[in-house]
């Protein structure tokens, strides 16, 4: 049985991926509604009406690369700048290609990618928070070296990391498992979010690397002298 | 789909333009009736493909000719009514003085044609 409701709704779906978007959408809509309403007026069943009325809008992707060409308000134009220079795919562009969503990078290769390049990291990082960090705060006691506090903001940080590592993952697990089950927008985002996430973790363990290194050429002379 | 008395695709798009602003210069206006009125007085031979006529009221929108503003249709729907602007009404004024212009010298060639 032909229902108008499912048959907009799954219109309204498709024009949404081809890249026409909020008020034009609605627009369409109304028009799409008078028409059927109309035609159903002159005794046209419901579904033939739809599909005429369809038919009559045009083909999506011509009309969406109609609704491009008005331009966009300065404001769109910044922001899409902006989202062609962070890698954020485009849905205009895409869509004048007529590649569509293929254009997103593929689920699999963005956690893979995430993966390889946030494992030797997290490794350092794990590795260095078991064997290194607590000779490294004996030896500091030892030789009577008091942290600065940016020092010991940066330590604590990584210690409550360290100790809360199962909650963080699970809980980073579930906005993932959120997003992805709940978001359409988020397959846009998805390579850029990684993307800062990991450069962040990696520069995080970097200057963690770094702090830990200063305070080894700092704490080692001063032990000498404690002797 | 091609048919003699079909108009060519190039002069149904240049004749948008002056056709849309003629038309909201009787008064505010929507998309589907917009359409409707065209293909009635054309005797339905200027049959525009229905969606694109949104995309052209956008841009006459954005050049300045025309506004818009969201009001409610008889069922009580969002409906999006489009009016002219004193820009609008100037550049239809263009639009029917080169319209007459082309029209003037092709029916005068035609008389031509005939003595």
């Amino acid at each position: 049985m032909f229902n108008l409701e499912t048959a907009i709704a799954e219109w309204r779906t498709q024009m949404l991926a081809a890249g026409i978007q909020s008020p034009a959408l609605e627009e369409l809509e109304n028009h799409l509604r008078e028409d059927v309403a109309e035609q159903a007026h002159c005794g046209i069943a419901p579904e033939t009406a739809f599909t005429i009325a369809v038919q009559q809008l045009g083909r999506t992707e011509l009309l969406q690369a109609e609704f491009a060409k008005v331009g966009g308000t300065a404001f769109e134009k910044i922001k899409q700048l902006f989202c062609t220079l962070a890698g954020i795919p485009n849905p205009q562009l895409v869509t004048n290609m007529n590649t569509s969503l293929h254009k997103f990078e593929p689920r699999w290769a963005t956690y893979l990618k995430s993966t390889v390049f946030v494992l030797p990291a997290l490794g350092l990082w794990l590795a260095c928070c078991v064997f290194v960090l607590p000779k490294l705060k004996e030896i500091c006691s030892a030789a009577g070296l008091t942290f600065p506090t940016a020092v010991r903001a940066a330590l604590t940080g990584s210690d409550l990391v360290k100790n809360n590592f199962i909650l963080l993952a699970l809980g980073a697990s579930a906005i993932l498992i959120l997003l992805e089950w709940r978001s359409h927008r988020w397959a846009r985002y998805r390579r850029l979010v990684f993307g800062v996430l990991v450069f962040g973790l990696n520069s995080a363990v970097l200057v963690l690397f770094a702090i830990l290194l200063v305070l080894a050429c700092i704490a080692a002379p001063m032990l000498l002298h404690a002797k | 789909m091609y048919s003699g008395s079909m108009i060519r695709k190039e002069l149904v798009a240049a004749s948008a333009e002056p056709l849309i602003l003629s038309l909201l210069a009787k008064g505010e206006s929507y998309g589907y009736a917009i359409i409707q009125e065209v293909k009635a007085r054309s005797g339905g031979k200027l049959n525009w493909t229905d969606g694109m006529l949104y995309p052209v009221l956008h841009r006459l929108e954005r050049r300045g000719l025309i506004k818009s503003r969201w009001g409610e249709s008889e069922t009580g729907r969002k409906r999006k009514y489009y009016s002219l602007k004193k820009e609008g009404k100037a550049a239809m004024a263009q639009h029917h003085e080169h319209w007459t212009l082309i029209h003037g010298v092709l029916s005068g060639l035609k008389k031509e044609q005939y003595v």
